[in-house]
């Protein structure tokens, strides 16, 4: 199998899985234990934060480990309601665990204002601005699009809701490891992320919370992570996401000219075979290595199959749950039609992706799109 | 010829071991689970009271086809579903029709959407669970048998489909009776071998329409009125809550005391009323079946002796079968069947051959004394 689903979930780097095996075998300690075992598992743990406060350029003290990055999320959104904060405002194109979390909220008395973005996937800054009342607690916008790779303009508006005294949350998870991300200039007060989209673990993720944002607990019991979240820290994974961001910060730059090389050689291909595709998501602000495609009339779901059949993982959209597909919020959102959003492919492809992967993949999509082209064609005739 | 076959993995045993058996017979396979339906309680919640469609059933196909390194995909048919199967199923009960939603389910979805993608996918086959055979007769090519086990069969909601179709099916656990369709399950340790057996409609939660109808259809459920019942002298007996609510044949929560039990004969949904009888007032001679599909066309029947399945699980009373030239079937019972119901199937049979079936018109009178007019139907 090739894997050209980068965006879904990466494979474990094998020096992460080394480092988790010897933790796993060596450091079982609880790191709340008093004794030298416990200290080992301390040392780990500690050493993670570390590691993934200096791949995003903040204080160790600023990092909060979490489940997931969903989990992320879902602290900072419940604590609104904890602080009897009554209004927030999001894009239409977060992940379910915000949009799916403010809705539930709003059963607790919260009021959501959701703004759209323009046809590249963006949100408009004036749009947040134009939503922002009295009682706006929070603002949550993603740094970048988990389907089309499209960054947002997090720099203005974590600008605008410093000058407004509004919590400004952005879902980083798909921006860690493909771009710089660092929040020391633009007061961003807390952002989630997530191990395994960095060659790290899965059931791990960080929540960044800003020196000076106090926030209520999701997970009440115990004073792990400055009680900010109950539970035996995950040492082994811990330490996994830790190296995974040494790692993937250590050559970021010639790592994302590399993938985003392999990205436009598969643009240039698909569009000059098929001059009718689409590439979805903004022609520059995108994160390398991520690549929306319409092929317009062509079923995905169908080419999806056939693809894997032949070999090659990749995605109709975000991988959800239950393993089916409907039409992608976000794209139906950039304003593309049920009948695009059905004949959208994501491919999104990372560290081990290289020229003749991508090369023998082109080859199995080009065949299969022309032969249901040339069907879709048929039936028309008949 | 292909051997790539797509198997309708439901997530339960039987659908299971047709994966074991078309392995066997040296197919290609690949592992379909089709989401037909979202199991929602009234506030929008997934309700976890159902199995069929539920993440666990399409986990536990996708675990069986992992066992046999078998790809396996979930596809999303439920707008197909919702518009030909359950939409279908909300306006009969409102018009006083009791239908059988399998019958669509199989038209539309198994030998429809499902053959269109094995079509998409380069797949010759498809192959489903269902207790029932493919055969061969002489001067009729492929044709559907009965399965062998008797208490299992399920041809009877096979009648609908295209009958150009057949040759392209497989039904590799007709030869099997349940347990031992269960032995295979269990020696090969399947995830589904002791999934309890769900005798439901797939979207009908403890298997009642009543509140289903209500939720899904709030505001026709609204709209309906309650209308008087009657008996078949004409004399009012008692009310009754709406039409959508009563099946022919029911005999309980009628409301309506006397001597001897009543059952609903008839239900006529432009006067809002409900005829009751007692029970010796129930049985008809015949009746008249439309929508016609023949998977053996009546010249090449084998025989004359036909046997009629006027409901799942009927045993089959011999018929006469008269085909007017409008393409309605006049069956003839050699003795009289109770509660015939309308919008049921009817479906016919030359011993364990399927020949094809219809829609049950009318049944319990004839079209004189309950001046019901087929052509409203």
């Amino acid at each position: 199998m090739i894997y050209l689903d980068y965006s879904a979930t990466t494979p474990l780097d094998k020096r992460v899985s080394d480092l988790m095996n010897q933790v796993i075998q060596e450091d079982f300690g609880n790191p709340s234990s008093i004794h030298q075992i416990g200290q080992a598992a301390r040392y780990r743990v500690e050493k993670a934060r570390l590691q993934v406060a200096n791949a995003i350029n903040a204080e160790a003290s600023e990092i909060i480990f979490t489940s997931s990055g969903s989990e992320a999320n879902n602290l900072v959104l419940w604590d609104v309601i904890q602080r009897r904060g009554q209004h927030v405002i999001i894009s239409s194109i977060e992940h379910p665990s915000v949009f799916e979390t403010v809705n539930a909220l709003k059963s607790l008395g919260l009021s959501v204002s959701e703004i759209g973005v323009d046809h590249f996937g963006r949100v408009r800054v004036h749009d947040i601005e134009d939503k922002i009342k009295n009682e706006t607690a929070l603002v949550a916008i993603m740094t970048a699009n988990n389907e089309t790779g499209t960054i947002q303009p997090i720099n203005e508006v974590a600008a605008l809701c410093r000058e407004r005294g509004i919590h400004f949350h952005t879902d980083a998870v798909q921006a860690l490891g493909k771009i710089k991300v660092d929040f020391t200039e633009n007061y961003t007060s807390t952002a989630s992320f997530s191990a395994h989209k960095v060659y790290g673990p899965k059931g791990v993720g960080v929540l960044y919370i800003r020196k000076g944002n106090k926030l209520h607990p999701l997970v009440y019991g115990g004073s792990q992570e400055k009680s900010l979240r109950a539970g035996t820290e995950n040492v082994p994974g811990i330490a996994g996401f830790g190296l995974a961001c040494e790692l993937i910060t250590e050559n970021i730059n010639e790592h994302s000219s590399r993938v985003e090389n392999l990205r436009n050689m598969m643009v240039n291909r698909i569009i000059s075979e098929f001059p009718s595709g689409i590439i979805n998501g903004h022609p520059e602000k995108h994160l390398p290595g991520v690549l929306s495609v319409v092929l317009p009339k062509i079923d995905a779901q169908t080419l999806l199959i056939k693809l894997d059949l032949d070999g090659f993982a990749v995605s109709t959209g975000a991988a959800c749950s239950s393993g089916t597909t409907k039409p992608s919020r976000s794209l139906l959102a950039m304003g593309l039609s049920n009948e695009d959003c059905n004949s959208t492919i994501r491919i999104s492809i990372g560290k081990q992706t290289n020229d003749l992967e991508i090369e023998s993949f082109l080859v199995s999509l080009l065949h299969h799109v022309n032969l249901m082209m040339d069907s879709k064609e048929l039936e028309v005739v008949l | 010829m292909n051997k790539r076959v797509l198997v309708a993995m439901s997530g339960g045993v039987d659908s299971s071991v047709a994966l074991i058996k078309v392995i066997e017979e040296g197919f290609e396979p690949i592992g379909i689970t089709m989401k037909l339906w979202e199991s929602s309680d009234s506030d929008g919640t997934p309700s976890t009271d159902s199995y069929c469609c539920s993440i666990e059933a399409i986990n536990n196909a996708k675990n069986v086809c992992k066992k046999f390194g078998v790809p396996h995909y979930t596809l999303d048919y439920k707008e197909i579903f919702r518009k030909n199967v359950v939409d279908y199923l909300v306006d009969k009960y409102f018009t006083g029709i009791t239908p059988n939603p399998c019958i669509q389910c199989n038209v539309h979805i198994r030998w429809g959407a499902l053959f269109d993608k094995a079509n998409d996918l380069d797949a010759n086959w498809v192959a489903t669970g269902h207790y029932a055979k493919i055969g061969k007769m002489e001067n009729s090519g492929a044709i559907i048998r009965k399965g062998i086990d008797d208490n299992k069969d399920q041809s009877y909601v096979l009648w609908g489909i295209d009958p150009k179709l057949i040759p392209r099916t497989l039904f590799p656990i007709g030869d099997l009776t349940k347990q031992e369709v269960r032995i295979i399950a269990e020696k090969a340790d399947l995830i589904t071998a002791n999934i309890k057996e769900s005798q439901e409609l797939c979207f009908l939660p403890n298997a009642d329409y009543r509140r289903f109808l209500k939720e899904y259809a709030p505001n026709r459920t609204a709209l309906e009125k309650d209308g008087i019942i009657i008996s078949t002298e004409g004399e009012t007996l008692g009310n009754h809550t709406g039409i959508s609510q009563y099946t022919i044949g029911q005999r309980k929560k009628l409301g309506i005391s006397g001597p001897k039990p009543s059952y609903v004969q008839h239900m006529d949904p432009s006067a809002n009323t409900i005829t009751v009888a007692p029970r010796e007032k129930m049985y008809s001679p015949s009746c008249q079946v439309s929508q016609l599909n023949w998977l053996v066309p009546p010249e090449n029947w084998p025989s004359n002796k036909i046997k009629t399945h006027i409901r799942y699980n009927h045993k089959g009373v011999k018929s006469e079968i008269i085909i007017s030239p409008k393409g309605i079937a006049n069956v003839k019972f050699d003795e009289p069947q109770f509660a015939v119901t309308p919008g049921q199937s009817a479906v016919f049979y030359s011993d364990d051959i399927l020949l094809g079936g219809g829609i049950i018109l009318s049944g319990l009178k004839s079209r004189e004394q309950n001046g019901l007019d087929n052509h409203s139907l």
